[in-house]
């Protein structure tokens, strides 16, 4: 059986995903010695990409939509939004178990090696941890507070099993009559979101219940949002400024220890990438 | 403080020695009453900062505490240890089921290994986890508690 990860990454007019996707490679390959291949589009071509084990293209889908990305709390720019191709991945991946993950979800443990050995279908992250202790989480327990529960499309495994093809095929179906199913399930954003899509297919798999289709990856997801800087990384360390209660503007420093991070400011992230430093 | 604070506004001679106005400006010995707010927010800053910094080193513990095998995960901590040890006196320590954190049946083939094991781990993240909150504690300026 083949293990390896994948990690979406398609350009945008403000954003170099590929750039983001090919220092999330370098941290699994450092800290989860598996091969790492990376699905793109044809608009995100001129980049080194041999740090990849394969480089799979897609196609721009036949919709876009586009929505505001934050860099700390004072700047932000409305840019497209390409996060439609997360459904095709069954029948992308070179690989029996796959791991996926966002091109911002940066591995700083080994803490997801046992969750690529065990023998479960499909592993997602249900709980989450934010580095800002103040923040309202409510939106990241359940769709809305008469709905759901909600999984995170960020990172998870899965291994090629009938099972878990149904499970991608339903995820493209709600893709396909989103307008549909966010109604259904009352959600207010008009836009297309995995995480949504995902939590949805998932609740029907477990017949509208508290089914077992889905494992809990190990631990709980850390992410800091866009409203946050990333400073620093060193190993397996990283530094943050996380924006402060009521004080616009202003920031608290933190760091963290060999915590995997959910890096939400993609420009920060990109900032410290190309300079050293993402303030 | 009030009390000088009223005398010293009726009779402008009275000047106690820890109070004066001057200007408007409150100030006790050589400190102004700006610097005294700039050191407060300092402090404010400083308890924050190491109030968040002790949650993440929380978070990092709760993610060592956890043992893997045979598949299935396994929260490590006090109740964990202390039933397995109960199970071992009962004389079950060979192909015995225990529920993982997802609820999952997974078989223990070697309960004392077990035991030995998640022990291990607790004392291992706990220790690492004391030196950090040892560390941090230690550390009087906001720079240093979160230097990588």
């Amino acid at each position: 059986m083949t293990t390896g990860a994948i990690i979406f990454a398609q350009n945008n007019g403000a954003i170099n995903y590929v750039k983001l996707a090919k220092f999330s490679a370098k941290q699994i390959q450092k800290h989860l010695r598996i091969p790492v291949s990376l699905v793109t589009d044809k608009n995100s071509v001129g980049e080194d990409l041999s740090i990849f084990d394969s480089v799979i293209y897609v196609d721009d889908y036949k919709h876009t939509q586009h929505r505001k990305f934050h860099d700390g709390t004072l700047a932000s720019v409305q840019a497209e939004w390409k996060n439609f191709t997360r459904s095709q991945i069954y029948d992308l991946t070179p690989y029996d178990r796959t791991l996926v993950i966002d091109s911002d979800y940066i591995i700083n443990s080994s803490v997801l090696l046992p969750a690529l050995e065990n023998d479960h279908l499909f592993q997602i992250y249900k709980n989450s941890f934010d580095l800002a202790g103040w923040r309202n989480t409510d939106s990241f327990n359940r769709l809305n507070q008469y709905s759901i529960p909600f999984y995170w499309a960020t990172t998870f495994i899965f291994e090629k099993h009938k099972t878990t093809e149904t499970f991608f095929m339903l995820v493209s179906y709600i893709k396909e009559n989103w307008q549909y199913y966010r109604i259904l399930y009352s959600i207010d954003s008009t836009a297309f979101r995995n995480d949504f899509a995902f939590s949805i297919a998932i609740h029907i798999m477990n017949d509208s219940d508290d089914g077992d289709f889905a494992t809990s990856l190990p631990g709980n997801m850390s992410y800091v949002t866009d409203r946050d800087l990333l400073v620093s990384a060193t190993d397996n360390k990283m530094q943050f400024l996380i924006e402060k209660e009521g004080r616009y503007g202003e920031y608290t420093l933190a760091k963290t220890n060999g915590l995997d991070i959910h890096v939400m400011n993609k420009t920060s992230l990109l900032r410290y990438i190309e300079g050293g430093t993402g303030v | 403080m009030l009390a000088c604070l009223r005398q010293q506004l009726r009779n402008p001679e009275c000047n106690p020695p820890f109070l004066k106005i001057d200007n408007y400006l409150i100030t006790s010995g050589n400190i102004s009453m700006d610097e005294r707010l700039e050191k407060a927010f300092e402090v404010a800053n400083y308890m924050a900062t190491l109030s968040n910094q002790k949650r993440l080193i929380k978070e990092e513990l709760d993610q060592k505490l956890v043992y893997y095998t045979n598949g299935g995960s396994f929260k490590v901590d006090q109740t964990l240890i202390s039933f397995t040890k109960t199970i071992i006196e009962f004389g079950h320590t060979e192909d015995v089921v225990l529920l993982d954190v997802n609820q999952l049946p997974i078989i223990i083939n070697n309960v004392p290994e077990f035991l030995n094991n998640i022990v291990n781990v607790y004392f291992e993240s706990v220790n690492d986890y004391s030196a950090k909150v040892t560390e941090i504690k230690s550390k009087r300026k906001l720079t240093d508690i979160v230097e990588l």
